[in-house]
């Protein structure tokens, strides 16, 4: 077991490198980008230069660079302090804004994650079951069809259908303003249920049914492809031919295949949350949906740097965790990866 | 000369398997008359893409085949413009993508070593960060055009390339042939090119997938407005501009653009599935 | 054997699915058929798209904040609904120096913040020197003109200028001058404070980017408000559309789209309210730039301009034609442009560039700017409209270009764009506050145009510091037909309009020019 944790050691200093990295690429990204936090506010209004002046100076934009760099930085690692906002609104703890729009990109996530999984399932085992069949035909082109299927588009096509015309569901947002459900892990369909407000719960889960169907249904794709391929390749390897050999009944066959089929499947859909997260922002913006990705997004537009610093480091983190997990999860399943 | 190229060519397609042929057939349909389209538009688009023609909200005729938009301009003729931008952008940041994922997977695959640790990293992390998001980015630097949109598109994908070579990069390096070839001396570029050709076929399928990935990060970066200005034609932007008016029911602004979006990417991904089975490529975990 | 056993496999594992989907289908429609209609709340619901940015106004510097802070706080002066005139409110009388530097405001008597804390002289020269040295955006309209504010007894505030104001009673009336309660932070931003300060309204409840609850403030001096107000923050506008329609909300307002704004004025349980804007837009032109420091070239382009076709093309109608950049309704507007060049004149736009040296094989180049969100989807319309009028006179070659607004405002300050789409908020409602920031050279660098001319600065100085207004006014004029219609720094397109969509039910929603809505006197019928 030394091994194991020696692997875990040395594949978790990764995440450190990595965060680095992007930190680094982003800050200057940010420092590259013309205008500042200032400007971005002030805009086209006449303020005399200084005031400028003291505005830059209050939001410490007038620091060396690399103080500037290092600050942060160090902030974050030490002190877990994300820093304020620079702009609109003004001097608000950023961890604020992350802990609120990070669960509502995991919630979407996961949903998404649930609904594409089970369509990938279904038509992924159907269609391997069915091998060279038209049903197969059919779901393979499906799962082509759903990898082009650009967000906007499908978002914009259910929204018109589902919301508008058939009034079932919301377009936009997570909750109905004005309803209110006490945060606890920042997930409203969970949140709602643990307060025990149904009518909250409804109303969060109208509000998410079309975004993450959205998304689901274009991930889906990917899941089908996979779950079909690996399931044929079982199915056609040596030990389920020696299972069959030995006259074991072909249902039972057929679902020890199904099972070795799925489990580094699974594995590989826990390493698609990591893309899910990032991917959320073509359906964030589309919805409305408040999520972290919508939230780089906006904050790029006020340069608010301590905002889209700290989003960018909590993201790489994130990302590289479930890496983490992943890779972990590979070495315990494969037996070819070394530790 | 056309009959005498065609042969080979239509032979090669014909020895395709079911379903594979359809799909490639399907594919390159949509794909060539995408291109005829946006190599031909001055003759096939009726009316000037950037001017009002006709009063807004005019739904599709037989005068103005998809409508017009909300200030007038004829939708056709925006479409067959607007595919010139989308395959511009898309060739431009694949061949950005390839001249620089390629050779240096090659290189990583083949030497190794620090070079290849240093590399691997800086690559997992492009890969890792959300493409979507490291596109608006860079194209927010650069400035709305359709070549800064290329290039960021470009630096998003050179990971996929990188990962794909460097992988078959190790898995052909162990082959006999290619340790003859070392033992006979022969220069690395030899070596290189030889490697290369046994790969042609993988990269030739990640290629299409990652060109109907790329005209779809392209309508992004455009519905994000971070592509061409208005009022040039473009897709993903005329998407974006029909997107309130799909409430009041004038759907073809919108729609007929969206619908071109997923119908040259899925021409794109048909050809792709249908070689990467062709060569038994199949995407396992 | 085997393909049997596998049709059945695969029929009862795909028979075990689908029955777990209808399951979890079956059980999502019950909770969300059985959702209960949404009911009408009691106190007045307003939906918005715009947000509230700092509920402190030593820093908030947006139009919907400053109106959030018009209810729940008041300045000396105020605002008479529905007109330009301005009237006591905090403090019932007030004199002038006779060398216009100092302005003495006396207080009512036993006025109260929101939770009974009494409200004195003092409490105004805090919230003051307060918003002095917190330097927020919005301070300069405080520091720019009031050099010193002292409370000598409890009921008097008198404040000592750096020059004679003569519009200073149109900036008392802004935010940055309201008093605020004590519990504000005195040297800092406080952004989300809820404390409020003397006026008709109180926050009850305050949740960013969801919703603001209004309760009338017991301790008003005045006339209490009729009626409770929340409102409602919504993500974008075709959600707010859909929530007037469903009547999810009474009154909706900024902003709604023009399109939208068409299609709800048919409905019969709805009523739209049109009032006239403030806001103007128009095109700067860089008069350092060649060719544009050739004033033949700016002339000829704003003489090329349709405003009536980009009005109702792009806007949908939600707008005026402008001649100048006073707005109509403004004492001291004239039609400048009109007077000068008549309206739409291709003829004319032709023979100038001639005189220019442009001719058919030598076109003028224009590079067109503008910012495709900061004021709305609509802006890429005009663009688009101008490109086509002005190659219509047959010899411009115009390329749009936009760039997102950070970036293009720091274009605009280094004086790097062209010719560019801008649009103005009145800070206070003087004619001053239209031309001085455009025109005089000492403060109109954030504009880019470049635009330095002496004589206008003497005369703009002046008209900034005399008291009579006649003579201001016949200044502003002089300026306006002489310098503004002649040199072309700036051509005026269009003056805004608003709309506020109100359900049939709900009274005393008055169209305010300041474009800033008073809550109190609405009411349910």
């Amino acid at each position: 077991m030394a091994g194991l944790s020696r692997y875990i050691v040395i594949r978790a200093s990764l995440i450190v490198p990595t965060i680095l990295i992007l930190y680094t690429f982003v800050f200057i990204l940010l420092r590259v980008l013309p205008g500042d936090p200032i400007l971005a506010v002030v805009g086209t209004r006449y303020i005399p230069p200084a005031q400028l002046e003291e505005m830059r100076r209050m939001a410490g934009l007038d620091k060396p660079i690399l103080v500037q760099y290092f600050d942060y930085l160090l902030g974050v690692i030490l002190r877990g302090d994300f820093g304020k906002t620079l702009a609109s609104p003004v001097g608000k703890p950023v961890s604020e804004y992350l802990w609120e729009r990070l669960p509502a990109t995991i919630e979407l996530t996961i949903a998404s994650f649930i609904v594409a999984s089970l369509i990938g399932f279904i038509t992924g085992v159907g269609g391997a079951l069915r091998r060279g069949s038209r049903l197969d035909t059919l779901i393979r082109i499906y799962s082509i069809l759903t990898y082009t299927l650009f967000i906007p588009v499908l978002g914009m096509g259910l929204q018109y259908l589902l919301g508008l015309k058939l009034k079932l569901f919301y377009i936009s947002g997570r909750l109905s303003p004005g309803i209110h459900v006490p945060k606890v892990t920042g997930l409203l369909l969970l949140d709602s249920l643990l307060a025990g407000d149904l009518s909250a719960f409804t109303d969060a889960l109208r509000h998410i049914v079309l975004p993450s169907l959205t998304l689901g249904i274009v991930l889906s794709g990917a899941y089908t492809r996979l779950i079909r391929n690996n399931l044929i390749e079982v199915l056609n390897s040596d030990f389920i031919r020696a299972y069959r050999a030995r006259g074991i009944p072909d249902h039972r066959v057929t679902m020890y295949a199904i099972k070795n089929a799925f489990i580094p499947v699974v594995t590989y859909m826990g390493l698609q949350i990591a893309m899910l997260l990032g991917g959320a922002i073509l359906t964030e913006t589309t919805f409305s949906w408040p999520g972290l990705g919508r939230f780089i997004y906006e904050r790029i537009e006020y340069r608010d740097y301590s905002s889209i610093q700290g989003a960018v480091i909590l993201f790489a983190f994130i990302v590289g965790l479930m890496n983490l997990v992943v890779d972990i999860m590979y070495a315990l399943i494969d037996p070819r990866v070394k530790y | 000369m056309a009959l005498f190229l065609s042969t080979p060519i239509l032979g090669f397609i014909r020895s395709f398997p079911q379903p594979a042929k359809s799909m490639l057939i399907l594919g390159l349909a949509i794909v060539l008359s995408t291109m005829s389209m946006a190599i031909l538009a001055p003759y096939v688009a009726p009316y000037d893409p950037t001017s009002r023609v006709y009063i807004e909200f005019q739904p599709p005729t037989w005068s103005y085949l998809m409508g017009t938009n909300h200030v007038g301009m004829d939708v056709f003729s925006r479409i067959v413009w607007g595919s010139r931008v989308v395959l511009f952008v898309v060739a431009a940041s694949a061949a950005i993508s390839m001249a620089f994922g390629v050779p240096l997977g090659l290189i990583s695959g083949y030497y190794g070593g620090l070079v290849d640790r240093v590399l691997s990293i800086i690559m997992d992390s492009i890969y890792a960060f959300p493409s979507l998001i490291l596109a608006i980015a860079v194209a927010a630097v650069l400035g709305p055009s359709p070549l800064n949109a290329a290039i960021s598109i470009a630096i998003v994908y050179v990971p996929t390339y990188y990962r794909m070579v460097r992988g078959e990069t190790l898995k052909v390096k162990q082959m006999p042939f290619i340790e003859a070839l070392i033992v006979l001396g022969c220069s690395d570029a030899t070596v290189f090119k030889s490697i290369l050709r046994n790969i042609t076929q993988t990269i030739l399928v990640v290629f299409s997938l990652s060109v109907a990935d790329a005209i779809l990060t392209e309508a992004a970066l455009s519905f994000l407005g971070l592509s061409v200005t208005w009022p040039t034609p473009d897709w993903g932007l005329d998407l974006r501009s029909g997107q309130p008016h799909l409430l009041n029911g004038y759907w073809w602004i919108s729609m007929c653009p969206g619908l071109m979006i997923i119908a040259l990417s899925l021409g794109f991904a048909l050809i792709g599935e249908a070689l990467s089975d062709y060569f038994s490529i199949t995407t396992k975990v | 054997m085997g393909g049997k056993s596998l049709r059945c496999i695969s029929r009862s594992l795909i028979a075990i699915l689908i029955v777990i989907v209808v399951i979890i289908a079956g059980l999502a429609a019950y909770f969300i058929l059985r959702a209960p209609a949404p009911v009408a709340p009691k106190p007045i619901v307003i939906g918005v798209t715009d947000k509230v940015t700092d509920l402190d106004p030593s820093n908030a510097y947006d139009f919907f904040t400053w109106e959030v802070l018009s209810n729940i706080m008041e300045g000396l002066v105020r605002y008479k609904p529905g007109s330009l005139d301005l009237e006591p409110a905090l403090a019932e009388s007030w004199s002038v120096s006779s060398d216009g530097m100092t302005w003495t405001f006396k207080l009512r008597e036993g006025l109260k913040f929101a939770d009974g804390t009494p409200l004195t002289a003092g409490d105004v020269v805090r919230s003051i020197n307060r918003v002095m040295a917190i330097s927020g955006d919005p301070s300069w309209l405080v520091v720019e003109f009031v050099d010193k504010v002292e409370a000598p007894d409890n009921y008097t505030v008198v404040f000592k200028l750096k020059q004679p104001t003569p519009f200073f009673l149109t900036l008392i009336a802004t935010p940055p001058y309201f008093p605020v309660h004590p519990a504000y932070a005195p040297e800092s931003i406080d952004s989300d404070q809820t404390a409020g300060g003397a006026g008709p309204y109180k926050i009850a409840r305050f949740q960013r980017d969801v919703e603001i609850v209004l309760e009338p403030n017991p301790y008003y001096y005045g006339d209490k408000p009729k009626s409770s107000i929340v409102i409602r923050f919504y993500a974008d506008a075709t959600s707010l559309r859909l929530a007037i329609e469903g009547g999810e909300v009474d009154i909706a307002w900024r902003t709604l789209r023009p399109t939208d704004i068409e299609e709800l004025s048919k409905k019969a349980d709805l009523k739209v309210i049109e009032v006239p804007g403030t806001f103007i837009r128009y095109i700067c032109i860089n008069t350092r730039m060649p060719p544009f420091d050739n004033k033949l070239v700016r002339q000829a382009l704003a003489v090329a301009i349709n405003r009536t076709e980009i009005i109702s093309i792009a806007l949908r109608g939600a707008g005026t034609p402008l001649y100048s950049l006073v707005p109509i309704g403004m004492w001291s507007h004239v039609d400048a442009f009109k007077e000068k060049y008549g309206d739409y004149n291709v003829e004319l736009a032709r023979n100038l560039l001639r005189q220019a040296g442009y001719s058919e094989e030598n076109k003028l180049a224009v590079e067109l700017w503008y910012t495709p969100t900061h004021y709305g989807d609509t802006e890429k319309d005009i663009a688009a409209l101008l490109k086509q009028q002005w190659e219509a006179v047959g010899l411009i070659e115009v390329t749009v270009k936009s760039a997102e607004w950070t970036t293009y405002v720091s274009y605009i300050r280094n004086g790097q764009l062209p010719v560019y789409l801008l649009g103005w908020y009145p800070d206070y409602l003087d004619p001053d506050n239209y031309l001085t920031p455009f025109l005089l050279s000492t403060a109109n660098s954030w504009a880019g145009t470049g635009y330095a001319n002496e004589t206008v600065d003497e005369l703009l100085k002046q008209a900034s510091s005399i008291v009579d207004q006649s003579k201001r006014e016949l200044t502003y004029i002089n300026v306006q037909r002489l310098y503004l219609a002649e040199d072309v720094p700036y051509i005026p397109i269009f003056q805004g309009k608003l709309y506020i969509v109100i359900r049939q039910d709900i009274e005393g929603v008055v169209p305010n020019p300041i474009m800033l809505m008073y809550y109190w006197p609405i009411y349910r019928k």
